[in-house]
């Protein structure tokens, strides 16, 4: 790798510790990525049904030292070679994203490289520029993830206009929700996709909420009532359960508001590109309905691979080499912004 | 061996630079939040006034608590990301340590007590040994009363408290101790990095450092959650 690098290329390292997921990732000139590694912690928050924030803090301590080591012994590259280090900064838990911060800037420090804060929700938009390296706004972009679930126009690079966001659950949270109550695991996304695959999605009318015109916001929690009502009204033994039919179900009602009203978003704003973006856009079925039904629309539809979606440091390192770029830096004194909204300015 | 130390386990902020033998400078600041923005200023702050650079450092050494999890956890990443980068050794030293060292009395017992929230303290107890403290207990999270009550049943003659559990708890303590309880005064509270070398002093001579990626913080508690688990599923 070092041998042929381009005195023009440029390394950015991403760091990334908002959730549950320690990440470190080196991207070249923002599209070709070089080395990526991944800690998940998902086997220490299974057993709480939900990410524990204590224990995600305490895991991204143990493991962001060994993520960095595996990364640069990957990329075969040293401190050296970079040009740039990238940490998410928000939105995410505060002492997780501490963690990815604290060694992000003792790097900065120590090697003298420029530190560049980026927004996780960004680089969940940013990831499609992997496959993508010509994508270009303006483009409407769902974001879809376990904590996050909104519809935003992104007019330029950096420039973002929210148009509407879940009112309560996220979708990726209600998933988590309705197979916890179903006996079928966490985390449930993954579950119930897999299991609605041999189910009718028409078997059970469940409500679509919100269709009414104009509305770009989201509700789940009604939906993930109803789900609970018609098993409860079944009156049957967990075993006995319909639940293909009802994964399936349950999957279509989130998946039709979620494609009707991201078709309305690029509409209203007359754009002909959608991203989807987050851990839900790995999703086989919210996947084949968006290709079909933008693809009747005239729409063009940009999607990252599966492994892009969940969350990474590719991303960052993506998000963070445009920042970089245009010159974004943050200080040594920065503190992470757990409420950090898309294109709110990161000053640190 | 030039060594930097520092504790962010507690509401000061302290960095020191020591030689291995003697302390070069320290700065100590009252700092209840923003360890975070501060450490990394500070220590390059500390290490410019006295004419080095982060190159010039041999070894970190750590507070590694008890103390506030927040806290603690960003002094050891930063800690442990210098000692990874700069290739040095990483010594983590409990921070109650660093207060007993600094509450040093002939004859007595020594007994940091650290507020731990949902009505605890962390506690340990030290013995003088020379120019240092002897640990002889586990660090524990402990209710103030039942602290009290063990030493009382301990027939310890003199117990010289320090730590800002005494800001909540000192009543207590004297309630049952009386006169044998002895309350160090506010200034002798705190973790200082001086005291951090001052402790490690014997460890750094033998060359005894800790493994960069087992070295983690002192919790003594489990996350609330999972000791809600361990409450519901273990009886
Ligand atoms: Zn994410």
């Amino acid at each position: 790798m070092k041998d042929i690098k381009n005195i023009k290329d440029i390394y950015v390292l991403g760091i990334e510790s908002s959730c549950d997921e320690t990440g470190a990732a080196i991207v070249r000139n923002g599209t070709d990525v070089v080395a990526s590694v991944v800690a998940s912690q998902i086997e220490f928050h299974q057993k709480f049904g939900g990410v524990v924030p204590e224990i995600a803090s305490r895991k991204h301590l143990e493991m962001l030292n060994p993520v960095l080591d595996d990364v640069l012994e990957k990329a075969q590259l040293t401190y050296e070679d970079l040009d740039a280090v990238a940490v998410t900064i928000g939105p995410g838990l505060v002492g997780a994203l501490l963690m990815g911060l604290g060694a992000a800037k003792v790097i900065s420090y120590v090697k003298g490289l420029p530190l560049v804060g980026v927004n996780h929700i960004e680089g969940h938009i940013y990831a499609n520029l992997i496959d993508h390296p010509d994508l270009k706004p303006p483009l409407i972009s769902l974001v879809v993830s376990g904590g996050h679930t909104m519809l935003v126009y992104m007019e330029d690079f950096g420039i973002y206009e929210p148009l509407g966001q879940t009112l309560d659950d996220a979708v990726g949270e209600a998933y988590d929700k309705v197979a916890s109550f179903l006996g079928l695991g966490y985390p449930g996304g993954p579950i119930i996709d897999e299991m609605a695959k041999k189910g009718d999605p028409t078997a059970i009318q469940f409500p679509r909420a919100m269709l009414k015109k104009g509305e770009l916001n989201f509700s789940l929690s009604g939906l993930k009532t109803a789900v609970l009502n018609y098993v409860s009204h079944l009156n049957l033994d967990a075993h006995e359960l319909p639940l293909h039919d009802l994964t399936a179900s349950f999957q279509a009602a989130v998946v039709d508001v979620l494609v009707v009203k991201t078709i309305r978003a690029a509409r209203e704003k007359g754009v002909d590109k959608i991203v989807l973006a987050g851990g839900v856009a790995a999703n086989s079925y919210l996947r084949e309905r968006m290709i079909a039904e933008t693809k009747r629309e005239g729409l063009l539809l940009y999607y990252p691979h599966i492994f892009l979606c969940t969350d990474n440091a590719i991303m960052i390192a993506v998000a963070g080499y445009y920042r970089y770029l245009a010159g974004d830096r943050i200080t040594l004194e920065a503190n992470p912004i757990p409420n950090l909204r898309l294109g709110q300015k990161i000053e640190a | 061996m030039l060594t930097l130390a520092f504790d962010t386990s507690s509401p000061v902020l302290t960095v020191a630079i020591g030689d291995g033998e003697r302390i070069i400078t320290e700065t100590t600041t009252w700092l209840p939040r923003g360890h975070m923005a501060k450490l990394l200023p500070a220590i390059d702050g500390l290490l410019k006034d006295a004419g080095l650079t982060v190159q010039d450092v041999e070894a970190v050494i750590i507070g590694s608590g008890p103390g506030s999890y927040t806290g603690l956890r960003i002094g050891m990443v930063i800690a442990r990301t210098l000692a990874q980068l700069l290739k040095v050794p990483i010594l983590g030293i409990s921070s109650l340590d660093a207060i007993a060292q600094r509450n040093i009395k002939e004859g007595a017992l020594i007994c940091p007590v650290v507020d731990a929230k949902r009505g605890e303290v962390y506690a340990a107890f030290y013995r003088s040994a020379g120019d240092t403290v002897n640990r002889f207990t586990n660090f524990k999270a402990i209710a103030p009363d039942a602290l009290a009550e063990l030493l009382q049943l301990e027939g310890y003659e003199r117990v010289i408290f320090a730590g800002d559990g005494l800001k909540l708890y000192s009543d207590v303590l004297v309630q049952v101790l009386g006169d044998k309880a002895k309350l160090a005064p506010e200034d002798d509270w705190w973790p200082l990095a001086s005291d951090l070398i001052n402790v490690a002093r014997p460890r750094i001579r033998a060359r005894d450092f800790d493994e960069l990626y087992q070295l983690a913080p002192i919790y003594v508690r489990l996350s609330q959650a999972e000791e809600i688990w361990e409450k519901r599923h273990r009886g």
